[in-house]
């Protein structure tokens, strides 16, 4: 198991160096003067051209790109993702410090999209043909071409302006001095709803057409007749072997969470990632937008890693 | 051998259960209704199992119409899209303005028809290019192989891994916002999809007994690819550029909504939606943003089920 | 009414058969139609017997018995008619949950195919501590898991302690099977249905399976249902023999009296397409023909259009012959118009 997850990390390396690459090319592409990015405010300040010039070939800014590039991987390596231009802070802190709330929206629509996924798409395979099958088919369909800023405009419109049940955006109460746990998750309900419909779709899909497969299989008749209950062997028996090409849909989805969030922090206001981004582009804080797209492919990376991983946890087939 | 068939017995067969299970699957193959199917051509029967898919079909002439009111917009729009009139401020739908006015006095409806031109060009010429560059990677990838395949693999993952709307958000930040920047950005990380499935498409046919002996008899890659592989690569190709041409507009309507669309003023239907973003709006004025919202939604789905219908067509194993 | 019922009574029940099919017709739903894959057979099997039910693949064998568990996929199998009695109780006549308690329990399935039957992700011992508990809410997981170890090494699988714990994948074809065995026996079945048992296994192992069965059966009493194409393995082990054709039973016999001199044409076809030793041909013998399609099956003998016997009577082509005795008291039964003049061939010509 070890050494598989070795090997599998030896794969991604090219990859991430890939990322590394492309983002490299961003921040050459960027407006204004790759040195001042790199410096805080106060340095800036101060900073008289020599000093710039200084700084310039320290960075090796005045050697080839290639040296640029190996230098600027330094940089990254040492968590230097540049300066804000907006804000008197490094990016990495600024990301840092939204990554928390991002963590828990993204989390909880993963969640609640994977439970009620997997149940239509286990349902869904054991009716197979039925109306109820049919219903589950269309509404995922229809759940994933309703734009999640549609979807979570008119999320506001019924639940929160129509009916009042939720609050409009927002991470808490910000009246409240200190707001209970409740209040957290009263304000976390309904963006996580809407992001959660973005990916329930493929989940349905893909658990429905791997249960199909699966209740066909020989296994599923020898613990029918062993007598287990039907439930029990679908559940007990099938679902694990179904769920196990369903991580590589979960690692391939994750670029579409990711844009999802950015959508909807916008719109409910959620302090985290997505929000941060939006507010930069605003702002043409380009720096910040950088490292963001920086930080999310090497998320994708290292959380397909995480699903080949899970996959091999489920089949003890894979883990040889 | 005599005109009989010769049929060994015993014959080394699985439960009786699955040969009819296997039979079947074989009929369905050969196209649906039994020995009626078998006089006609693999595209014919496409044909008709896609004509008889009939949410596909209704998706189809609903996107027709939508195509025709596009094209002839400038034609039928009972007002000049951009015209500000101060005077109509926020105006209900009335019989002057079917669908209101908007916080400038422009009419919705005649905005309506003109976004449909940005959302549809955004949508089929960044699909086109992405699938277009997507099927020449694949096809250099899935011809020579080797390390030539391993790089364009490794290019593939890397495009993946970046989050889509972030990436392409920058993009359009630092390169400014048009309708052909975003269908090149667009383009630029939407081929992989592609590129995957022609590859692998591609691998699997040349490993074919036909294209095998096309080699062996010396004929070049080209010809082989011309003659072999354009056939097989074709029905999930299609289906691959319907779902990007739905992404795509998504993705256009995201960007608009977020406010770095198509230049201003042109009308987009996710820029007509970003207004919602103020609440008075969102409250009182629906006629400003359910439209636009309503009309992407229904575009998008009827794409998707378009395709559907087509992955049922060409491959009916495969259910929705 | 069944013709064979109708013979056994005749001849009077001896004693209380173990599971008594009568009059069992399945039909399973195809593109082409449905496929009357079981029509109207009959048949017991008595304690500590092996029966053999013969045939080619599409004959019905499988089908017939899977029915009786209700294995069959409900979306694609219709039963017809039928009774199958089993302890007092129909087998056809029992709602799910009590036809739960008698699978696994008082009559257990081994199927063909080893390596696609054990489920991939789960240990061995796991599937097999399964089927116990199941059927016992008292067994601890504790006590399931030892007894796995002791049934795995009573069919012979060594160091069980530590093949309990590993998955299918690691076990070779015929470790499997016993493993299968294992577990079928796990509740000391009154029945064993076989379904092809060793099909999927080479030869050399194909025979420590026949001695695994023998001796589980030994060691149990009860009986086996061998379902099978492969007359060797009937030979080894089976008692008793049906002969499936196109969904009806065409012949039944003592295993001894249907490989001496077989009373009807299919099974005679059958036995002269046993490789023999010695044979001289180096071609594989085989029936001319297919079996017929059973959603149009032809009038009158299933199997007249390659019939070497029949040469086109009419008799044959108008007329399903019944099963019937072949001399009047005779244990017997045969389902061809001409069965007397099979004695007259010999079978070792062609």
């Amino acid at each position: 198991m070890l050494s598989y997850v070795g090997r599998r990390l030896l794969i991604s390396v090219p990859v991430l160096f890939g990322i590394l690459g492309i983002s490299f090319i961003f921040v050459q592409m960027l407006p204004g003067d790759p040195v001042r990015a790199l410096m805080s405010p106060e340095e800036l300040a101060t900073a008289s051209p020599e000093y710039i010039e200084q700084r310039r070939s320290e960075l090796g800014l005045d050697k080839p790109i290639f040296v640029q590039f190996a230098a600027w991987i330094g940089e990254v390596l040492q968590g230097n993702l540049g300066h804000s231009f907006r804000r008197n802070t490094p990016v990495a802190d600024m990301i840092f410090e939204r990554i928390g709330p991002t963590a828990i929206l993204a989390i909880t629509a993963l969640s609640i999209a994977l439970i009620i996924g997997v149940l239509l798409g286990t349902f869904a395979a054991l009716k197979q043909n039925s109306w109820f099958d049919y219903l589950s088919s269309v509404t995922s369909m229809m759940a994933v071409s309703i734009p999640n800023f549609f979807l979570g405009l008119m999320a506001i419109y019924i639940f929160s302006i129509s009916l009042g049940i939720f609050p409009t955006g927002g991470m808490r109460t910000l009246a409240a001095s200190n707001p209970s746990a409740l209040d957290r998750v009263h304000h976390l309900i309904l963006p996580a709803l809407v992001l959660a419909i973005n990916l329930i779709g493929p989940y349905v899909r893909y658990t429905r057409q791997s249960m199909l497969e699966v209740i066909r299989q020989d296994y599923i008749t020898t613990a029918r007749a062993k007598g287990v209950p039907w439930m029990k062997v679908v559940f007990g028996h099938g679902l694990r072997n179904a769920l196990i090409p369903l991580t590589t849909v979960i690692a391939i989805q994750v670029p579409i969470l990711l844009t999802g969030l950015l959508v909807i922090e916008t719109i409910f206001s959620w302090p985290g990632l997505g929000r941060l981004t939006f507010e930069s582009i605003m702002g043409r804080d380009y720096p910040v937008i950088v490292a963001i797209v920086f930080i999310s492919a090497v998320f994708v990376v290292l959380f397909n890693l995480l699903a080949d991983v899970t996959a091999a946890a489920l089949d003890p087939r894979i883990r040889l | 051998m005599s005109e009989n068939v010769q049929t060994a017995v015993p014959v080394a067969g699985r439960s009786d259960e699955e040969g009819i299970g296997r039979r079947r699957e074989r009929e369905v193959q050969k196209g649906g209704n039994g020995r009626a199917g078998q006089a006609l051509s693999p595209s014919r029967l496409a044909i008709r199992r896609f004509r008889h898919h009939r949410l596909a079909m209704a998706s189809v002439l609903l996107l027709s119409l939508l195509l025709l009111l596009a094209v002839l917009a400038p034609l039928i729009s009972p007002y000049d899209p951009n015209a500000v009139n101060t005077a109509a401020y926020r105006e209900p739908p009335s019989g002057a303005h079917w669908l209101g006015t908007d916080s400038a006095g422009r009419d919705v409806l005649s905005r309506l028809l003109h976004g449909a031109r940005v959302s549809l060009t955004v949508g089929i010429a960044a699909a086109v290019s992405a699938t277009g560059l997507g099927t020449l990677l694949g096809l250099i990838a899935g011809i020579f192989r080797g390390w030539v395949d391993a790089i364009i693999m490794r290019v593939v993952d890397v495009f993946l891994s970046f989050p889509p709307l972030v990436v392409i958000l920058l993009l359009v930040a630092i390169l400014g916002p048009s309708v052909t920047t975003i269908i090149v950005v667009i383009a630029a990380f939407e081929w992989p999809t592609a590129c995957r499935i022609v590859r692998q498409v591609s691998l699997s046919v040349r490993e074919m007994d036909y294209v095998l002996s096309a080699r062996a008899m010396g004929s070049g890659s080209l010809a082989i690819v011309r003659r072999h592989m354009i056939g097989p690569v074709l029905p999930p190709l299609t289906v691959v550029a319907t779902l990007l041409s739905a992404n795509a507009i998504l993705l256009e309507a995201a960007l608009s909504f977020l406010g770095l669309g198509v230049e201003r003023p042109n009308a987009t239907w996710g820029g007509m939606l970003q207004a919602a973003q103020s609440m008075t709006i969102l409250q009182e004025m629906p006629w400003l943003w359910l439209p636009p919202g309503v009309a992407i939604a229904a575009t998008v789905l009827s794409i998707n089920f378009m395709g559907d219908g087509l992955r049922d067509a060409f491959d009916p194993r495969q259910r929705l | 009414m069944n013709e064979m019922a109708e013979a056994r009574e005749k001849r009077g029940a001896e004693r209380e058969p173990l599971l008594s099919v009568r009059d069992l017709s399945v039909s399973l739903r195809s593109d082409e139609g449905l496929v009357q894959a079981v029509r109207n057979i009959g048949w017991d099997i008595y304690d500590g017997e092996v029966l053999a039910i013969v045939g080619e693949s599409g004959s019905g064998k499988s089908v017939s018995v899977n029915t009786l568990l209700g294995l069959m996929r409900q979306d694609v199998a219709i039963v017809n008619s039928g009774h199958a009695e089993f302890g007092g109780r129909d087998l056809l006549n029992l709602g799910e949950r009590e036809l739960r308690e008698v699978r696994g329990k008082d009559i257990s399935v081994i199927f063909q195919d080893p390596m696609a039957s054990f489920n991939p992700v789960k240990t061995i011992g796991d599937q097999i501590s399964e089927a116990i508990r199941v059927h016992d809410e008292r067994a601890t997981r504790r006590w399931a898991w030892s007894r796995s170890i002791t049934l795995l090494s009573m069919v012979g699988v060594p160091n069980p302690e530590l093949r309990c714990k590993q998955y299918p994948h690691q076990y070779s074809g015929g470790m499997r099977q016993r493993a299968m065995i294992a577990m079928a026996m796990a509740n000391r079945p009154r029945l064993l249905i076989a379904d092809e048992p060793t099909t999927a296994l080479d030869m050399t192992i194909q025979a420590q399976i026949i001695d695994v069965l023998r001796l589980v059966q030994k060691e149990t009493g009860g009986a086996i249902v061998l379902i099978t194409h492969d007359l060797g393995l009937v030979a080894e082990l089976a008692d008793r023999v049906l002969v499936m054709y196109a969904g009806k039973i065409v012949e039944s016999a003592g295993v001894v009296e249907l490989f001496a001199s077989p009373r009807h044409p299919y099974t005679r076809a059958l036995l002269e397409s046993l490789p023999r030793i010695g044979d001289q041909s180096d071609e594989l013998r085989s029936i001319s023909g297919q079996m017929p399609s059973l959603v149009e099956l032809p009038e009158g003998c299933a199997f007249h259009p390659r019939c070497s016997l029949s040469h086109d009577r009419q008799l044959c082509r108008e007329l399903e012959p019944p099963l019937q005795e072949t001399n009047s008291g005779s244990e017997r039964l045969s389902a061809c118009h001409f069965s007397r003049e099979l004695d007259e061939l010999d079978i070792f010509d062609r």
